[in-house]
């Protein structure tokens, strides 16, 4: 990576910030500090950090509530968790939330640097599949409405002379329709094609294969 | 212990025999002295009993014209007698002196110590078993006393004596009589002084213990005083560390490191002196308070429990706040006693309305108001007038001393501490403390 991992260390005390900030860049880390969430938030920062270090209790917005806020407003970032108040059931509950850690203090450098690094990887993997999908979405947009059917029904498994029967036009159109589906998404093949339509959502997951007829359950 | 020294007298032993009239006018206004000394017993306070026993001995010893009358305490692991009360017409420094009386007066100390007296017309008169006691007498002591031991508890820890130094007198029964009641009453009252003292002494223990109970109920909170300036410590170490390793290391940095090491070390050993002083089992010391530092310095050791128990804590101090005379340990007990009630209070409302304030501000020109407002529930009218007993409680884990104790705390520095509770609307203690003057 030639870009140093960012990470932005909240906490509402002055003293643990400086020196966690100061430990982590001389561990060659870029670290930013805020003094409590909301500032965080509002700040345009928190788009380039690839992870986030936040001190469990804290006056005005607390951890967890943390944690929900930032899901939705950038659902790549990874927290880890440290915490002076030593409270067991709200570190449970930031595990089940999905932390990639949780740390007591006096936190050891080499372990938060490496929980760091872990949330950041996540981070980024995260950040990836979530630009796939996207990419993967602007395609689906391109699709006309009965393409859209098509590619639903053949990636459920059904052939295409079932497909035809399903949607009541004849397999040569089928084929056709197929043909634009392949073309527009981008596949390399069937299972591409499959895969595309289970990370889009629109692969249905139950079909009566027994009646052609039979409705779609997805 | 310092021994008595008696001066001696080079008088000739001269017997004098009182006219009967003489006598018996004697015994009637002692009568009326005793029955005095009574009702004056009755009424006195118990922190004035010492002050008016030494009183009464002098008009004894005036009334019956001896020379001397003391209270003697048996210590009964050497048997030393020290006096602890007394009075003599030759001003002589008495209280506080000790004598062997195993040595010196072995028959007396016998016979006090069985609850009997002796009543000693001249020193010849003493049988030959007291032959010792009868030196002791010739060389140091009276011509003439009666010596009554007086009972705390059933026990006799003390004998009264009023003796005649110059003179051999006769002592008729009425007189000796009523010199047993003055032993009497002189007891009760020396009963009623060690009660009180061990009241005070039990008070003094259970402050102490709930203190310790109160600091307990706190201890997240103190953890986390202290872990905070560890962790920020430990943190800088490890960045100088890193920095140090580096092929040029940024000197400016690392000193700042070290800097806020220094401080924050200073930081937790604050922390802990601070703390260590709650926990100790102290003596009253009664000092000038600057009430608005006192409050700054309760609302950081109680700040950790209000972030964890999602609590609101506010801080109001309406400048100038004159100085209170009181024991700063213990006001910052009634204080955080109030305090974690109030938080109890607040955890059953939704957590975004959990609001808490301490404030203080002059009450008129001679005295400090301190309120802890909570914006809980409030007291049901019939539980609020038994708020401040002891052993009551709604709370199912609660012992119910927290406020008994915080109201005994105020009142022993003259002030008062009342609720008001609007149910519905939250419950305001009130601490009001005399300023000094």
């Amino acid at each position: 990576m030639s870009q140093r991992t960012a990470v932005a260390i909240i906490d509402d005390e002055e003293s643990v910030r400086k020196s966690l900030v100061r430990m982590l860049e001389a561990k060659g880390l870029q670290a930013l500090a805020f003094p409590s969430a909301q500032e965080f938030l509002g700040s345009p920062q928190s788009e380039i950090v690839s992870c986030v270090v936040s001190d469990l209790r804290m006056p005005g917005l607390d951890g967890l509530d943390f944690q929900h806020r930032l899901r939705a407003k950038l659902p790549h970032l990874s927290m880890v968790f440290i915490t002076g108040h030593g409270d067991i059931s709200a570190s449970v509950a930031a595990m089940k939330a999905g932390a990639v850690d949780f740390l007591e203090k006096p936190v050891k450098g080499a372990a938060l640097v490496d929980a760091i690094l872990r949330a950041s990887e996540r981070s980024l993997n995260l950040r990836a599949t979530n630009a796939e999908i996207d990419a993967l979405k602007v395609r689906y947009e391109t699709l006309t409405a009965r393409e859209r059917e098509v590619f639903s029904l053949v990636t459920a498994g059904l052939l295409n002379k079932q497909v035809a029967a399903e949607l009541g036009v004849a397999e040569k159109t089928i084929k056709q329709h197929r043909g634009h589906v392949v073309d527009k998404m981008g596949a390399q093949s069937l299972a591409d094609l499959v895969l595309m339509a289970e990370r889009l959502g629109v692969r249905p997951t139950g079909v009566d294969f027994a009646s052609a007829r039979g409705k779609l359950t997805s | 212990m310092p021994r008595i020294t008696l001066s001696r007298r080079d008088v000739p032993r001269r017997k004098s025999v009182r006219p009967a009239r003489a006598l018996l006018a004697e015994t009637r206004q002692f009568e009326e002295l005793v029955i005095e000394l009574a009702g004056a017993f009755v009424r006195v306070t118990s922190d004035k009993i010492d002050e008016e026993i030494n009183l009464w001995l002098k008009r004894i010893v005036l009334a019956l014209e001896l020379d001397r009358s003391t209270i003697a305490e048996f210590n009964p692991a050497d048997g030393w007698a020290t006096f602890s009360h007394g009075w003599a017409r030759e001003p002589e420094q008495i209280i506080g002196k000790s004598l062997d009386a195993n040595t010196l007066l072995p028959w007396v100390k016998r016979k006090m110590l069985a609850g009997e007296m002796v009543v000693m017309p001249s020193v010849d008169a003493l049988p030959e078993e007291a032959a010792v006691d009868r030196e002791s007498m010739r060389r140091h002591g009276p011509k003439s006393n009666v010596m009554i031991p007086i009972r705390v508890g059933g026990v006799v820890v003390a004998g009264v004596g009023f003796g005649a130094l110059y003179r051999e007198r006769s002592w008729p029964p009425q007189i000796v009589r009523r010199l047993q009641m003055v032993a009497e009453i002189f007891g009760f009252a020396l009963e009623r002084k060690r009660a009180i003292l061990e009241v005070l002494q039990l008070r003094n223990e259970l402050t102490y213990i709930s203190r310790v109970n109160t600091m307990g109920e706190l201890a997240a909170s103190l953890a986390h005083e202290i872990n905070q300036p560890l962790a920020a410590i430990r943190s800088n170490a490890e960045a100088i560390q890193s920095m140090l390793e580096a092929e040029v290391p940024d000197l400016d940095e690392v000193k700042a490191a070290v800097a806020d090491i220094v401080s924050d070390d200073a930081r937790a050993g604050d922390t802990i002196h601070r703390l260590r002083a709650l926990f100790r089992r102290e003596e009253l010391t009664h000092s000038e308070l600057d009430l608005g530092e006192l409050l700054r310095e309760v609302g950081r050791i109680i700040n950790s429990d209000a972030v964890i128990r999602k609590v609101s804590l506010n801080l109001d101090l309406r400048q100038p706040l004159r100085t209170v005379l009181a024991d700063r340990i213990q006001i910052q007990q009634a204080i955080i006693n109030l305090l974690l009630n109030a938080f109890d209070a607040v955890s059953e409302v939704q957590e975004n309305s959990r609001q808490v304030t301490l404030s203080a501000l002059a009450g008129g020109s001679s005295c400090i108001r301190v309120l802890v407002r909570d914006s809980g529930k409030g007291i049901a009218p019939d539980a609020l007038p038994r708020i401040f007993d002891a052993f009551f409680t709604t709370k199912p884990s609660g012992l119910g001393m927290g406020l008994a104790i915080s109201r005994s705390i105020v009142e022993a520095h003259g002030g008062r501490l009342s609720v008001s509770s609007n149910p519905g609307r939250g419950t305001t203690f009130e601490i009001i403390l005399p300023c000094s003057v």
